[in-house]
């Protein structure tokens, strides 16, 4: 993101002009529409108000006109000299021509006056006219003294009756013709059309396009009109009609949405231009800051300083990442400075334990071939100080693994791998390492049956493994002779499954209680013979505790002590185990001779100590025959040649390392499948790590304990057999 | 008063179907009653007038139906009301000339409808009895033969009597007042003959119109003219409109009024009210039952008057008095035509009404009644003038 780049390409604005612009227009579109509309609504109420309120007035003008029609023929038959007329019927004829040819109305001089007698028959007229009102459908309601008035193509007519002495004698008829009667009728107001119907026939309309003059007033007026009609009260059949045209009714709302037209582009614009300079002082400061950091995460550039402008809160976050950027660079030297010395450390006991390890292998190894050396019998001291070697080089061996272990924890350079794992099932491998020993003492382990059946514990396995089997050897080492061991189990609280195992030991002195779980503290009492390392327990408690679990005892002097740890329970259910009770007499014979029959072992080792320590301890197994390499190229060569039953590759070798030997061989497909083990004084866990990756089935670590090896042997060959048998 | 008109129908008709009852068969086309149409103003300004002929023709037709009816069938009077409009009367007698057994019409007050109406009667050979119109044209007609007929005031002889009348009070200039119609206009020919004649003057003519409101003008100009006394011819409600403008000028201003009788055909005196006895009037009149010419004709016609209408009892409670004594007369005279004609015929019954010798009436003997040349009953010497007393009732003046 370029500082140089137009402020409306980058992301950041196109997003928020895209999110902004049309959220506000589409607001904008709604206030107009919502605004529009209401104001329709507002004038089309006012406008009919309005109508409403003409019509009021038409309509009193209009009564006005027509009351003055209606008055003036009413004041001409109130004339004494037509009443007069009606009974000197010898000489009316000699003046009522006369006067009714002069006879003017005021309202109108085009309209026609006629006087009638009782029964329609004309007296005298002011024009000619047809026929006599004799059967005129208004001649019944004038005789009885109403006044008629009615509106028609023709016009306008109004009858009076004409009375003497208070009795209907007469009619005066006032005929107004169409053209007068529409302008009577119809008044031009303003923008407003006006139109009036009698019985519901359009009489006159000021515009012909509201209504037709002869149409029908319901349907006269056309969509395009605000339409109110009104029925005038005092003349029955009339009704008004006042329009005006929507157009220029809603010409006010038009120019309105002109208008909003008008503000919505100039904020749409503005808008934009204010989004685009907020955006532009905004991104500027930002492209900075993120130049910045890609700057520190790409080449750890932490030196790099932003510049400090813009907005107040930009100020503060580039003075807030200058300041962080520094502090980086400090504890970025700092925890250099410790990795390297952690690493140096790392080192120092990986070459430590390797360098302890070769001679201890010799040590253990010759050791071992010593005291198991039948062809040439040690005499009974030779045999004690060999075993006295082999105890003390265990007891290093010990004491240096634990040490190594203890490291790694404290260092935090550890990973657990927490799964499901059965109690029971780890038990009894325990018991299988242990009960040698607890045989060689004397004392009997009892597995509670609980125990075997008790739910699976969220836990590493090989660590769970390792805390039991501490307990059971503690349990085994500080017991009396012929103590008992028994390991039991119960559900504890908060999901938690508690494991106790309870020797008949001399117990831990109170005083001392809260020293047990320190390093190097070694309770043995009178037992100064019990061999220990004085950290298991440390350890112990630090993997109980990263396995989220926790560990403890209680203990009376002179009866024992019981040991509990607490893991939590893991969802899964266990299956049952079969309950079984293991003692140190019912331990197996692991190799059986027919196993190991015929087979070939490859041994590659540079270290002629270590390679004789193999062929002693192979000599041993009936049937396997042994052959060796001193350097991986000629391993190679031999197990393409050989075709071993088993590799036993030491992984630090002169030139190709054993890894890399264990590759070439894998990539011959005739030979990808032959077992092969790594022994190597490599004991660091990333050694070990390297080794199981590169595809070897089993790690063997130096000094050989010939245990392991026979375990081994025993694996390969069992498993080999099944497979071939299957 | 019109209320009675429909119970004297109900009478009539009651009588009309007692003959059907008691003629025989084969009379019965013969035994139909013998109808009288009574053609007047019975409901408006003069209604007062029409119900008074009514009255005295019901009394007439009573007594000659008591003593056997006329050639032996009873006579009927059948109603129509004119309110004294032209076209009502003519259209009246179109159609009573269509009944089969019209004999004769009485007429009303009226001289315009009888002016108007006289065409039509003649047309149609009606016997048309005048017991009150006084225009002289409604006898002087120039037809020939005559079917008119009048037991009345002819205005000749009215117009020659009031002003006498005005004279002897020592009035030398009249002022005229007249209703702007055919009978204003025959009272006109009179008023001047006689003026004339008398060595009168008369200071104008100021003619009145029916239907008017206000007359104060017209006799505001008589006085200007120097009329002394204002001779009067109107109808009752412009009667009374004249009578009040007139007392409603300062007492010293107020002329003396002489008065044709048409004001007496209505409810005059109601409507002028306390007004009338601050107007010196006197009024043309013939007879009156106060003082009747023939007490016991009078008496016996009242007697029966009081019996048939119960809402009298006394010659003061006679409305319009002149018009019941007239119509009765009128009514005995064609009677007695009918007899001497011996026939129902009304052109032979006419030819007779001129020729009966002798009737001794209610206001007075006429020996003869008519002659070919005089159908007027009356003269001036029948004439009498009259004044309103405090009740309202027309009592004679004295001299």
């Amino acid at each position: 993101m370029g500082e140089t780049r137009p402020v409306f390409r980058s992301a950041t604005a196109r997003s928020i002009l895209l999110r902004m612009v049309p959220a506000s227009l589409a607001v904008l579109l709604l206030v107009g529409y919502l605004l529009t509309s209401f104001a329709r609504t507002e004038l089309e109420q006012e406008a009919r108000q309005r109508l409403s309120l003409l019509s009021l007035q038409i309509e009193i003008s209009l009564e006005h006109e027509i009351d003055f029609i209606v008055n003036a023929a009413n004041a001409m038959a109130g004339n004494e000299i037509l009443i007069d007329s009606l009974i000197d019927s010898q000489s009316r004829t000699t003046y009522l021509p006369i006067f009714f040819a002069s006879l003017r109305l005021p309202v109108a001089g085009e309209s026609r006056v006629v006087f009638t007698d009782y029964k329609g028959r004309i007296l005298a007229k002011t024009d000619p006219i047809d026929g006599d009102f004799q059967d005129a459908p208004w001649l019944r309601s004038v005789m009885i003294g109403e006044q008629v008035v009615q509106f028609g193509a023709h016009g306008m007519r109004v009858v009076v009756p004409v009375l003497y002495n208070d009795l209907v004698e007469g009619t005066l008829v006032i005929d107004l013709p169409s053209i007068t009667m529409r302008n009577i009728l119809v008044q031009e107001i303003g923008e407003t059309a006006n139109a009036v119907s009698y019985d519901g026939v359009v009489l006159a309309s000021s515009d012909a396009d509201f209504m037709t003059p002869g149409g029908d007033d319901r349907v006269a007026a056309s969509a395009g009109w605000l339409l109110f009609q009104k029925n005038m009260t005092d003349y029955a059949g009339l009704r008004l009609a006042v329009g005006q045209k929507k157009v220029a009714a809603f010409a006010a709302v038009d120019k309105m949405i002109n208008a909003l037209f008008v503000v919505g582009g100039v904020l749409a614009i503005s808008l934009i231009i204010g989004i685009l300079t907020t955006l532009n002082s905004l991104t500027s400061p930002l492209s900075r800051l993120t130049a910045a950091v890609q700057g520190v995460r790409s080449a750890e550039d932490m030196k790099r300083k932003i510049k400090i402008s813009g907005p107040e809160e930009f100020q503060i976050l580039a003075s807030a990442f200058n300041d962080m950027t520094s502090r980086l660079l400090r504890s970025a030297s700092k925890r250099k400075y410790a990795e390297a010395a952690n690493e140096a450390k790392s080192e120092f006991l990986s070459s430590m334990s390797h360098e302890l390890r070769t001679p201890l292998n010799a040590i253990l190894g010759f050791g071992q071939i010593l005291e198991m050396d039948d062809e040439n019998r040690l005499s009974k001291d030779q045999k004690e100080s060999a075993h006295m070697i082999l105890r003390g080089g265990q007891h290093l061996l010990d004491l240096i693994n634990e040490v190594l272990d203890l490291s790694k924890i404290e260092s935090g350079n550890f990973s657990l791998s927490m799964e499901p794992v059965q109690p029971g099932e780890v038990l009894g491998e325990c018991l299988t390492l242990i009960g040698p020993m607890a045989k060689s003492e004397g004392i009997t382990i009892t597995v509670e049956p609980a125990v075997l059946s008790a739910p699976m514990v969220m836990a590493d396995r090989t660590r769970f493994k390792q805390v039991l089997l501490n307990l059971l050897s503690n349990a085994v080492k500080y017991n009396r002779p012929h103590g008992a061991v028994t390991v039991s189990t119960e559900i504890g609280d908060g999901g938690m499954l508690l494991l106790s195992v309870k020797d008949t030991g001399v117990g831990i002195a109170e005083d001392v209680h809260d020293d047990v779980f320190n390093a190097f503290t070694r309770f043995s009492g009178n037992q100064t013979d019990v061999e220990g390392t004085g950290i298991g327990l440390t350890i112990t408690k630090k993997l109980v505790e990263v396995m989220k679990g926790r560990i403890g005892f209680f203990s009376t002097v002179g009866e024992g002590s019981t040991f509990w740890v607490e893991i939590p329970l893991s969802v899964e259910k266990s299956p049952i185990l079969e309950s079984a009770s293991f003692t140190r007499n019912e331990e197996r014979e692991m190799l059986m001779s027919e196993d190991t029959a015929g087979r070939t072992v490859l041994y590659v080792e540079d270290n002629p100590a270590n390679l004789k320590l193999i062929e002693m301890l192979v000599k041993r197994v009936p049937g396997v025959s042994l052959i060796s390499a001193h350097n991986a190229e000629i391993g190679v060569v031999m197990v393409e040649e050989h075709k071993p039953d088993l590799i036993l590759m030491d992984i630090n070798l002169p030139g190709m390392s054993g890894i890399e030997a264990l590759k070439k061989i894998r990539e011959n497909p005739e030979l990808a499948d032959i077992p092969a083990a790594a022994i190597s004084a490599n004991a660091m866990p990333r050694d070990i790590e390297k080794g199981m990756d590169a595809g070897f089935m089993d790690y063997l670590v130096k000094p050989i304990q010939l245990d392991q090896v026979r375990a081994l042997f025993a694996r390969v060959f069992q498993s080999g057999d099944d497979a071939a048998s299957s | 008063m019109s209320k009675t008109a429909p119970l004297s129908l109900l009478v009539g008709l009651a009588l009309m179907v007692g003959f059907f009852l008691l003629s025989p068969n084969e009379a019965r086309a013969d035994n139909h009653p013998i109808l009288i149409g009574l053609d007047a103003d019975m409901s408006s300004g003069s209604a007062l007038s029409g119900e008074a002929i009514r009255r005295g023709t019901a009394v007439a037709i009573a007594e000659i139906n008591e003593s056997g009816g006329l050639l032996g069938r009873p006579l009927m009077l059948t109603v129509r009301d004119h309110r004294g409009n032209p076209s009502r009367g003519k259209d009246n007698i179109i159609e009573l000339a269509e009944m089969k057994n019209l004999l004769a019409v009485m007429g009303g007050i009226h001289t315009p409808v009888a002016m108007a109406e006289l065409d039509l009667l003649h047309d149609n050979k009606i016997i048309y009895l005048s017991p009150w119109a006084a225009g002289t044209p409604v006898v002087d007609n120039g037809k020939n033969p005559n079917y008119v007929f009048r037991v009345s005031v002819r205005d000749q002889f009215a117009g020659r009597f009031l002003v006498k009348g005005a004279a002897a009070r020592g009035y030398k200039k009249l002022g005229l007042l007249f209703e702007r119609t055919g009978w204003g206009r025959s009272n006109e020919k009179a008023f001047a003959k006689a003026a004339d004649e008398l060595g009168i003057k008369l200071t104008g003519v100021q003619w009145l119109n029916w239907g008017a409101k206000d007359l104060t003008a017209q006799i505001k100009m008589l006085k200007a003219d120097g009329a002394e006394a204002v001779m009067l011819v109107a109808n009752p409600r412009e009667g009374v409109i004249a009578v009040k403008n007139m007392a409603s000028l300062p007492a010293d201003q107020r002329l003396p009024i002489i008065s044709h009788w048409g004001i007496t055909g209505g409810r005059f005196a109601e409507g002028v009210g306390e007004d009338l006895q601050k107007v010196n009037l006197s009024v043309l009149q013939t007879m009156s039952f106060m003082n009747p010419p023939r007490p016991d004709k009078a008496a016996s016609f009242l007697a029966r008057y009081y019996k048939m209408y119960k809402d009298t009892s006394k010659p003061e409670d006679i409305r319009a008095g002149v018009g019941a004594a007239h119509a009765y007369d009128l009514m005995h005279l064609l009677g007695l035509a009918v007899k001497q004609a011996g026939s129902l015929d009304r052109a032979r019954v006419r030819d007779a009404l001129e020729a009966v010798k002798h009737y001794k009436g209610l206001v007075r003997v006429y020996n003869p009644p008519f002659s070919p040349s005089r159908h007027d009953a009356l003269s001036e010497a029948d004439f009498s003038l009259a004044r309103y007393g405090a009740n309202g009732i027309l009592v004679p003046a004295s001299r």
